[in-house]
């Protein structure tokens, strides 16, 4: 997968936790949205481990120092997909 | 996007409530110096700015900022919990209750409400990070006098943390005007808009 494509990945699994998350809290006891919410944020974790890897960090706490302070590095999210 | 953390950046835990100074506080939210105004402003203007120390730098305080109106917002909040009418209308905090109860409104100490017109964002890099390294200083400013009028420990420990990170702030913007300038002719750095010019 490319950039674009792994980027996209993070954000569509990143949006279903976002919004079963905001189900959940008002539904906190539905045992399948749990299960859901689980198998999903893990998934969501292990494609933003994938896309930093590659492409640098999504969040400043996982900066990975032997590239240097890589935080600041171009695209930001608001320039031609960044 | 931004993700929630749930906990404040330094703890706030007042043991006392006091109607009075949560009123004057309380523009630190919505007041023309306050968290608010400072958050909306760097997050606006980061989005034209040319260089990315200087992005990263409108990004991460202005998300620092968001957390600095939470922590405001927990002050204010813990200042005016279980209030008696009594206590509430001896610290003529009855002009605020009669329109919010105790729930939190961005007004500045002298009662009027939030103005977008606090934000400040130019376009020009040179404009906003001098507006920025005088927006630190104005809330610096704001909590050196709260400061002055304060009496209560509990209270004093969070704002003077706050006070301190408008001094750290102030800094940083000063070396993201650096970083612009060393991008500019030093004979003029007026000779042009790096915003606009060089897009």
């Amino acid at each position: 997968m490319n950039r674009q494509e792994m980027l996209r990945r993070v954000q569509a699994l990143g949006f279903v936790v976002v919004d079963v998350g905001l189900y959940l809290n008002t539904h906190p006891n539905d045992t399948a949205a749990l299960n859901f919410y689980s198998k999903y944020n893990a998934l969501y974790e292990q494609a933003k481990e994938e896309f930093e890897e590659s492409f640098g960090p999504l969040c400043m706490t996982n900066v990975e120092i032997e590239d240097g302070w890589s935080w600041i590095e171009k695209p930001w999210p608001w320039e031609l997909e960044g | 996007m931004w993700t929630y953390e749930k906990k404040l950046q330094y703890p706030v835990n007042i043991k006392n409530p006091n109607p009075a100074m949560a009123k004057f506080i309380i523009t630190q939210f919505g007041g023309p110096d306050g968290e608010l105004a400072a958050s909306q402003r760097y997050l606006a203007q980061r989005y034209s700015m040319p260089y990315k120390q200087c992005i990263a730098t409108l990004s991460d305080i202005g998300t620092e900022e968001l957390g600095h109106m939470e922590m405001i917002c927990a002050i204010v909040h813990q200042l005016t919990r279980n209030l008696t009418m009594e206590q509430i209308k001896e610290a003529g905090f009855d002009t605020y209750f009669v329109d919010h109860t105790v729930g939190l409104y961005p007004q500045a100490a002298a009662g009027f409400p939030f103005d977008a017109l606090s934000f400040a964002s130019k376009g020009d890099a040179i404009t906003d990070l001098v507006e920025d390294m005088a927006a630190e200083q104005k809330a610096r400013t704001t909590y050196d006098n709260i400061l002055r009028l304060v009496d209560d420990p509990d209270v004093i420990e969070p704002i003077r943390f706050l006070r301190a990170r408008e001094i750290v702030h102030f800094q940083r913007f000063g070396e993201a005007l650096r970083v612009v300038q060393d991008n500019l002719n030093s004979k003029n750095f007026y000779a042009i808009n790096p915003e606009f010019d060089m897009q």
